[in-house]
């Protein structure tokens, strides 16, 4: 946490320090910002919106664009789960938990159309993304937007000489953290020690862990999974040609791109991955009227594995013994036997090398196609337009699914007694996989006006969006799958006074196929001001403060993605069936109600208000933004368990009932300076947030049960106060526990329900012990600059959230394999200074569940991305005829600061129940001509 | 042709006109478009589901009828659906090794029973399938459905029969329900459970604060019920050919087995009457129990089958789903059977492979008699601690899995150190007994787990058989006259003279005969009832209607070998059970007193 401070501290005394420097890098106030459905300028905006340019996004060698986007604006919290090769494994929200951390993704809209994914888009292609935060700035995209808008935009032609670039990066991925477990003469000897402690014999003898630690063979194997199943590091690699230009009548931007990716398997096949896409953005202006554009892109990605899943073979490496099982029966005959474990079955090398492969390949096509009219010469500042888009998606995978024999030791005493277990399959046919197919059918139509006269500017945006979302798995999906339907009908008038005053006001007709036909379309709107003090008589000539500008917007929206369909009728499913007969022969089938409709349902909805203020200081070296936010999501839908008594049935119907606030400070403050041809400029974005239960579903028997009024991100767990020491330490203590025996070296729960005096552990003992998403999510961003030689750095860390160290490789319990952690169990006689509890051979134990025993502080800061690059000289590029010339080095995730050290702190089960995330050091060029 | 081509002329003019006039109209029509698109409503209708809408449904016969199949679900098909165990396990019968199960929480943790932690509740599954019931009574009984449109006189008949069976299990539920919840209230009155007779208005503020009927309205209500199923068409017993020789059709020949009979109903008739006559309850009297229960045995006979035999009760009894023994009964699984229950309870160890859940008690070993008839503790039984197992009665054999027993030809070994105790292979902790006993009642010998030689059997679960009705007679006429008055025909001691000599109790029992107060006649009878019906899910409600102590200490035996062929028994008390005085009623659901005004909560939870 220290460090972090500093880190602030050094960017607030740089701003400071820095106030008297002249020099000034124009902020260019006038730039529009993208919004749906058309742009403003930034003086103009009422509502919060945060903007990341494409460029910056183009610092990491991290392909994926979600992942990317982690500390790149003020108002938007990424999270990283695993770093399997190809796959966008993160989640992303806006503003935190608007809905309390269930289905409150952010709605991700490209070029203008949701129902698109951003993993479809390659990060060259970007030319920028809009966070939408404000009820005003997400009104127009309707009823799914009220978590936050995601919108992208990708890159166009420009009216100007074309230029080629090409880029290439070459780097070397390894695992950031891997789990450490013990080997099998260390496993044995703690195994041993739970058993004990269960009140049970031993199972292995001296001389069998003798064995494993002096003389391991077949009979006594000690296999390193981790060490031979995973390289120290693989590599990957990108590629990415680009043509961008046109004329006043065509423009045009072309992009190719491919990336490949090896995975980290050693034995057996080697996962690759390779990802091709193209998009080619065209415009084209027919006359002085209309305007036409067409988008096409298309992207192949494809997977070659062995037929295991990533998380299949994580969860191997973490869950098989040492002990298991030989990996190669060497002793028998040939020497490709493989070796078999009773406890486990299968052989993870057979897994790899024998059991089949399977393809996946997912493609992508997404099409625009649209008009633009010009119409000023009939209305002055009236334009209009219309596209539509077509987008499909395919995945599908084909594979063989073979079989290997294993070879059983029957007799320790002699190796040739032996049994093959299963029987090798070499040939089978090819088979389907997996099949998925989505369509996207989109049309938007809108009508801008714009108009100025005086001191008065007006505009005003009215836009009709429909898209229909078609989705067929022809695998074993759902016997129904419904589209998702949209319409949505939206209008926007900003009027602003004397280039002071802006009064916005946004509205919204929004369609869901969620509810009955009376319930259809709801109305909603919202306003908003701005007034810019910096251009008041008092602050004009102020050097210090350069522009300055108040900003507030309130309203309400709707909100339907968290309803499943069809909610509002009754209706009645096959169930259940009754067999009767001689040895049950005969058999029919049962019915029963299947849902008690509820007519009545209606949007969830939004209320927000947000209140922000845009500065830049000091001769616009700073500038900063800051904004408060305050939403209250009312109406949310939850089956209305405690309405109806429980003997009118199992049924109860779904209402608009629960009701979630979310309240919050987002900031974002950069620096910029130089110093002779020094340029720099530090920046950070910070987020603070709570999201609260205001009204809950519930009916408790002891109040401190009670969800209403605690965070929605709460652990509820038991109170843990150290280990038992000793037998009198228990006596003492004077409790019983429901989920077994209490020996020394168990941990000590308090008994918070004890009115009956039964001095029981049990699940009502429970109660809120932390948090889980972080109160404060931010980000430290550095840029150098000297002559040709640039550095840039991206931190990113989180502050205030708990982290509950519930995996298995905390949970050393059962039958599981045993991690380090187990070195530190406690050992009945011998507590003190223990780092875990006592071992336990049972799978249900007293310890080994949600206390805040295992609750640490799971604050991390990481830095995510640096990058060195030199950008050659005129002098030097003109020998490759190029117009610039720049080489990179770059590193992701080089270092992360947190308590939690042996596992990333960020998603504490990758590596073990999927792939690591990766530290990656790369190098690359870039050229254009 | 001059003229066409001033017409294409014009209509190109006019065409040109239209666009420089209603350009911008022609936008406003591409928003237009869209306005009209969500003016239409049918774009937001769902594609169509699989699912029944109400009309689709009360318009199908099938459909209909399938409100009671489902309500079937009511009835267990297998004894261990206690998370796993028996309702035994949480009686002085048995421990389950389960030692995180429900059943052996409920015994060893003081407090765990609570009305929120409910081990035996079942109020909103039961109430569920009483809403599908009524709904079937309201909807497929008033002869506008028709199940057979061709053949109306079928129609009938199997309209009748499906009536039987919904008020059937419309008892049968409430009297479920009511042996879970009846109980002595907070305000002092003996009550039942809110009694569901018609489909509830959930739109009605009355429909959702009912109260608890009384304990005496729910057994009036459950006898008329089942009045009514006996006056409608179920038969006797489902049968392929009649008295004639000629073949029964579908409706109601053996493939309707497991479906309740007339005796079935009188049968329900008989316990509920029991249990009302108990001293925890006394709305009704013994009379009416004896009365019922005779009326049973009017049909059934005074004889009771030979299904006890040593050496193949597996194929006579326990996986025998025909046995004569049986009035109602549900197979559990499909056709193919399973072993589940062999699975579960089997002793651990190379061969046999079980997870040895189900540990009898000493307590029931020692409630067996001798094969004389002596109880062991009589001087007369000849009972040697030291040859426990010698010389008992033979269901003490077809119950108990004990030391040195013979079981699918392996000798079991429950001796420390030996084949079937923590220590051997595949026997831990977990799967080994707690009290030196494996259960052997309702295990196939044929069953076999070993991975490829898998054998399945039949299972099922005995809901009402013969001796019940038997017991349930000795007990009220006992009560009522004592043992040997002879009112309804046959005297409570004919009636356990019966069960024993069934048994294989040596035919002169001098101890029954030694038996002449109605007190000692009641223990003998209690004592009969455990033994024949114990692991059927009796004695849990059983203890608690006679009010009898629910805190035995539940013992067990520690057997070491001699290494002679002789072995040494040590008893041992493995626990105690807490139950309160309160717990001889159940809990109403916490929730259901949270979510409702009137529902009252039993004295003491």
């Amino acid at each position: 946490m220290k460090y972090y401070i500093l880190f602030f501290l050094t960017a607030i005394v740089g701003v400071v320090s820095a106030q008297q420097k002249k020099d000034t890098i124009k902020v260019q106030l006038e730039d529009k910002i993208p919004l749906p459905f058309g742009e403003i300028s930034k003086n103009k905006l009422v509502g919060a919106v945060d903007v990341i340019k494409g460029e910056d996004l183009m610092h990491t060698s991290d392909y994926n664009v979600e992942s990317v986007l982690a500390g790149q604006a003020a108002g938007l919290i990424v999270g990283e789960g695993n770093g399997s090769p190809g796959l966008d494994n993160t989640w992303l929200k806006i503003r935190g938990l608007s809905r309390g951390g269930s289905s409150d993704q952010p709605l991700i809209v490209i070029d203008g159309i949701a129902n698109r994914a951003l993993s479809s888009i390659s990060l060259d292609e970007v030319e920028s993304i809009q966070i939408l935060k404000d009820v005003t700035a997400k009104m127009l995209y309707g009823s799914k937007a009220a978590n936050g808008v995601i919108m992208l935009t990708t890159k166009r032609g420009t009216n100007s000489k074309s230029k080629f670039t090409f880029f290439q990066e070459y780097g070397i991925k390894t695992a950031t953290r891997l789990p450490e477990y013990l080997n099998s003469s260390q496993y044995a000897n703690l195994y041993n020690q739970a058993r004990i402690n269960d009140g049970l014999d031993p199972v292995y003898t001296n001389e069998d862990i003798n064995n494993y630690a002096n003389n391991p063979s077949v009979l006594y194997p000690d296999v390193d999974f981790y060490d031979e199943f995973l390289k120290k590091s693989t590599s990957f690699q990108r590629i990415n040609a680009q043509l961008i230009g046109g004329d006043d009548k065509t423009q045009y931007f072309l992009n190719l791109g491919y990336i490949g990716e090896n995975g980290l398997e050693n034995l057996g096949k080697n996962q690759k991955f390779n990802r091709f896409n193209i998009r080619a953005n065209l415009d084209y202006k027919v006359n002085n009227t209309v305007s036409m554009f067409l988008d096409i892109a298309g992207r192949m990605d494809v997977w070659d594995r062995a037929d295991i899943t990533n998380a299949e073979f994580f969860n191997s490496l973490s869950s098989h013994r040492p002990n298991d099982y030989p990996l190669w029966a060497g002793e028998v005959g040939d020497t490709d036997n493989l070796g078999y474990g009773a406890r486990v079955g299968t052989n993870l090398v057979g897994e790899l090398a024998r059991s089949g492969y399977v393809n996946n390949k997912v493609y992508y096509g997404q099409t625009n196609l649209g008009l633009n009219f010009d119409l000023n010469k009939h209305v002055k500042g009236l334009t209009a337009g219309a596209y539509v888009t077509f987008d499909v998606y395919n995945a599908i995978g084909l594979g063989k699914s073979l079989d290997y024999s294993r070879i059983r030791f029957d007799d320790p005493t002699d190796l040739t007694q032996t049994t093959r277990v299963g029987t090798d399959v070499l040939d089978d046919k090819e088979s389907r996989k997996g099949d998925n197919v989505y369509q996207n059918l989109g049309v938007v139509a809108n009508i801008d006006y714009e108009k100025s006269w005086g001191k008065n500017d007006l505009l005003i945006n009215l836009v009709g969006v429909n898209q229909t979302l078609t989705r067929k798995s022809s695998l074993a999906g759902p016997s129904t799958q419904q589209d998702d339907k949209n319409i949505n009908i939206g209008l926007r008038a900003n009027y602003t006074f004397n280039n002071k005053y802006t009064i916005e006001g946004t509205s919204s007709y929004m369609g869901s196929d969620k509810f009955t036909k009376d319930n259809r379309w709801g109305l909603y709107g919202a306003g908003g001001f701005g007034w810019i003090i910096s251009n008041e008589d008092f602050l004009k000539d102020s050097k210090t403060v350069n522009y300055l500008k108040l900003k507030g917007s309130y309203g309400v929206m709707g909100y339907d993605r968290s309803f499943d369909y069809l909610l509002y009728r009754d209706f009645y499913v096959a169930n259940g069936n009754l067999r009767t007969g001689p040895k049950n022969s005969s058999i029919e089938y049962g019915w029963r109600a299947g849902q008690i409709g509820n007519p009545n349902l209606t949007f969830e909805e939004s209320e927000e208000y947000n209140i922000g203020l845009e500065a830049s200081l000091f001769n616009n070296k700073v500038d900063l933004e800051v904004n408060y936010f305050n939403e209250l999501r009312t109406n949310i839908p939850v089956v209305l368990n405690n309405a109806l008594p429980d003997y009118t049935g199992n049924l109860k119907p779904v209402g608009n009932f629960n009701e979630i606030s979310n309240k919050g400070v987002d900031l974002s403050i950069r620096y910029s300076d130089k110093i002779g041809d020094f340029k720099y400029s530090v920046g950070t974005n910070v987020i603070y947030s709570k999201a609260v239960h205001e009204v809950f579903d519930e009916i408790n028997e002891y109040a401190h049960l009670n969800r209403t009024g605690q965070v929605t991100d709460a652990i509820w767990g038991w109170q843990a106060n150290g280990l038992y020491q000793d037998d009198a330490d228990i006596a003492n203590h004077g409790v019983t526990s429901s989920y077994g025996n209490i020996i020394p070296g168990d941990v000590k729960l308090e008994d918070i329900t004890n009115d009956k005096g039964d001095n029981i552990i049990d699940q009502f003992d429970r109660k809120v012990i932390g948090n889980a998403f972080a109160r404060v999510n931010y980000s430290l961003n550095l840029n150098l600059e000297y002559h040709g030689v640039e550095l840039y750095l991206l931190g990113q860390g989180t502050s205030g959230r708990d982290q509950m160290l519930s995996n298995s490789y905390y949970w050393n319990v059962g039958e599981n394999k045993y991690s380090v952690q187990a070195l530190g169990s406690a050992v009945p006689g011998s507590v003190a200074g223990a780092t875990s509890p006592r071992l336990t051979s049972l799978s249900q134990s007293h310890s080994y569940r949600g206390s805040s025993y295992w609750l640490v502080d799971g604050d991390y800061f990481k830095l995510r991305t640096a990058e060195l690059s030199y950008s050659f000289s005129d002098r030097i590029c003109k020998k490759f005829a190029a117009d610039r010339f720049k080489i990179f080095v770059r590193g992701n995730d080089l270092f992360t600061i947190s308590k939690i050290k042996d596992v990333n702190p960020e998603s504490i089960s990758s590596g073990i129940t999927n792939y690591p995330m990766f530290t990656t050091v790369s190098l690359g060029l870039k050229l254009t001509y | 042709m001059q003229k066409l081509n001033r017409h294409e002329n014009s209509s190109h003019v006019s065409a040109r006109v239209f666009i420089k006039k209603y350009k911008m109209r022609n936008i406003l029509l591409a928003l237009g478009v869209l306005l009209m698109l969500s003016s239409c409503d049918d774009y937001f209708e769902p594609k169509l589901t699989n699912e029944r809408t109400e009309d689709q449904f009360f318009a199908n016969p099938n459909y209909v009828r399938g409100l009671i199949t489902y309500a079937y679900r009511a009835i267990p098909a297998s004894y261990n659906t206690y998370g796993g165990d028996f309702l035994d396990n949480a009686t002085d019968n048995a421990l389950s090794n389960n030692l995180t199960g429900i059943m052996n929480k409920m015994v060893e943790i003081d407090g765990y029973w609570t009305a929120v932690s409910n081990p035996i509740n079942n109020w909103q599954s039961r109430y569920d399938d009483l809403k599908n019931i009524n709904k079937f009574i309201e909807v497929g009984l008033d002869g506008t459905l028709l199940y057979y449109k061709s053949n109306l006189e079928r129609d009938e008949a199997y309209r009748q029969r499906l009536k039987g069976e919904a008020y059937f299990l419309r008892a049968f539920i409430h009297f479920d329900l009511l042996r879970r919840y009846g109980g002595v209230d907070e305000n002092g009155e003996l009550m039942g459970i809110p009694l569901m007779t018609a489909s509830l208005d959930i739109n009605n503020p009355d429909d959702l604060s009912l109260t608890r009927n009384t304990y005496k309205e729910c057994v009036d209500l459950i006898i008329e019920d089942l009045d009514i199923a006996l006056s409608a068409n179920l038969p006797e017993e489902y049968r392929d050919k009649d008295d004639l020789g000629q073949d029964i059709g579908e409706d109601f020949n053996t493939t309707n087995l497991g479906r309740p009979t007339t005796v079935a109903c009188q049968a329900l008739k008989s316990r509920v009457l029991l249990y009302a006559a108990s001293p925890s309850f006394g709305t009704s009297t013994y009379t009416e129990a004896a009365q019922a229960a005779s009326e049973v045995l009017d049909v059934i006979g005074n004889t009771l089958p030979n299904i006890y035999n040593v050496n193949n009760i597996s194929a006579s009894f326990y996986n025998n789903d025909q046995n004569d023994e049986l009035i109602m009964r549900r197979v559990t699984g499909n056709q193919n059977g399973e072993n589940g229950l062999e699975r579960s309870n089997f002793p651990p160890g190379v061969g046999l492979i079980g997870d040895g859940k189900c540990n009898p008690s000493q307590n029931l070993v020692d409630a067996f008699p001798m094969a004389n008839g002596y109880p062991i503790t009589d001087a007369a039984s000849g009972y040697d601690e030291n040859n426990m197992y010698q010389n008992r009665d033979p269901r003490f054999e077809m119950t108990v899995i004990y030391n040195n027993q013979t079981f699918k030809g392996q000798t079991v070994e429950t001796f420390e150190g030996g084949n079937n105790m923590v220590g051997a292979a595949g026997v831990t902790v977990e799967n080994s007994t707690r009290t030196g006993y494996y259960l052997r009642k309702w295990m196939s010998s044929k069953a076999n787990l070993v991975d490829g030689n898998n054998v399945n059997d039949t299972h099922y679960n005995a809901l009402f058989r013969k001796v019940e009705i038997f017991l349930n007679f000795a007990e009220a006429a006992n009560e009522a006259n004592g043992p040997d008055d002879t009112t309804f025909g046959i005297s409570a001691r004919n009636a356990i003279a019966e069960v024993r000599r069934r048994a294989g109790i040596d035919a002169a029992d001098p101890y029954l005969a030694s038996i002449t107060t109605k007190e000692a006649m009641r223990d003998l009878i209690k004592n009969e009832r455990r033994i024949e019906l114990c692991f059927e899910g009796h004695r849990f409600f059983d203890l608690r209607r006679w009010n009898d102590n629910l805190n035995q200490t539940i013992t067990g035996v520690t057997i070491t070998n001699n290494g002679d062929g002789t072995f040494n028994y040590t008893r041992k008390d493995i626990v105690t059970p807490s139950y309160k005085d309160y717990m001889d009623y159940g809990p109403l659901p916490f929730n259901e007193l949270l979510k409702t005004e009137n529902i009252t909560q039993n004295q003491g939870w």
